[in-house]
């Protein structure tokens, strides 16, 4: 009851951290789109994609200041859910289901990497 | 040859970021722009984010993305050489297993 407790507190206290977090691995992953689109010499979408990547860099320090890094840390795994999905959705990019595993694999990886400070 | 590059790539970031953890921690806010830490540090930022942008050109864009996570695994090791941290059983495993996630990505 009290852990359960503990867990809803925490989420509470972090919330806007999170929610910050959340915004900076979009943003990095749309940046990485955006030199992806861009990567057949079209300047235009390399530089917007330093913009967009510089803006979650600025989120990702706001949610530093918003939340504890043991909770926002693990939320870098993010990256790689968000960067399946785009490249699903938007580039029409198929993983193999090795592959997949491999995406949840990285992403127990960070979980655990930055579970053990 | 792909993979070195992934590497690399991932090594320059991890680099870039313990640099300027260096020059924030040494500098007040006017000497950091001009540390040697710090312009070394946008040096390997600017190379990494050079080779980052050419992978794109020639690799999948969903199995480079997660492979940027190796630069935690880089980060862990500075940490430990150059900042002399203690790295815990439960991050060497975390280690192993985003190693394990990198191979089975790049099959």
């Amino acid at each position: 009851m009290t852990n359960l407790h503990c867990y809803k507190q925490s989420i509470e206290h972090n919330k806007k951290g999170i929610i910050l977090m959340v915004i900076s691995s979009l943003c990095v992953c749309l940046g990485q789109l955006m030199w992806k689109l861009g990567a057949d010499h079209q300047i235009l979408f390399l530089l917007i994609g330093f913009f967009i990547y510089g803006i979650g860099a600025i989120f990702m320090v706001l949610a530093y200041k918003n939340g504890s890094l043991s909770v926002l840390q693990p939320l870098l795994s993010l990256n790689c859910l968000f960067s399946f999905i785009i490249g699903w959705c938007v580039l029409r990019e198929s993983l193999s289901p090795i592959n997949i595993f491999g995406v949840l694999a990285i992403m127990l990886g960070v979980v655990l990497i930055s579970g053990g400070d | 040859m792909l993979y070195v590059l992934v590497v690399l790539m991932t090594l320059f970031g991890a680099v870039a970021s313990a640099l300027f953890k260096k020059a924030t921690g040494d500098y007040s806010f006017k000497r950091l722009l001009f540390s040697s830490a710090f312009i070394l540090g946008v040096l390997f930022y600017g190379l990494g984010a050079l080779l980052n942008i050419y992978l794109l050109t020639i690799m999948q864009y969903s199995k480079l993305v997660p492979m940027i996570s190796l630069s935690y695994i880089w980060s862990m090791v500075i940490a430990k050489v150059f900042f002399k941290e203690k790295i815990s059983g439960l991050k060497i495993s975390g280690l192993l297993v985003l190693i394990i996630g990198v191979v089975l990505i790049s099959i």
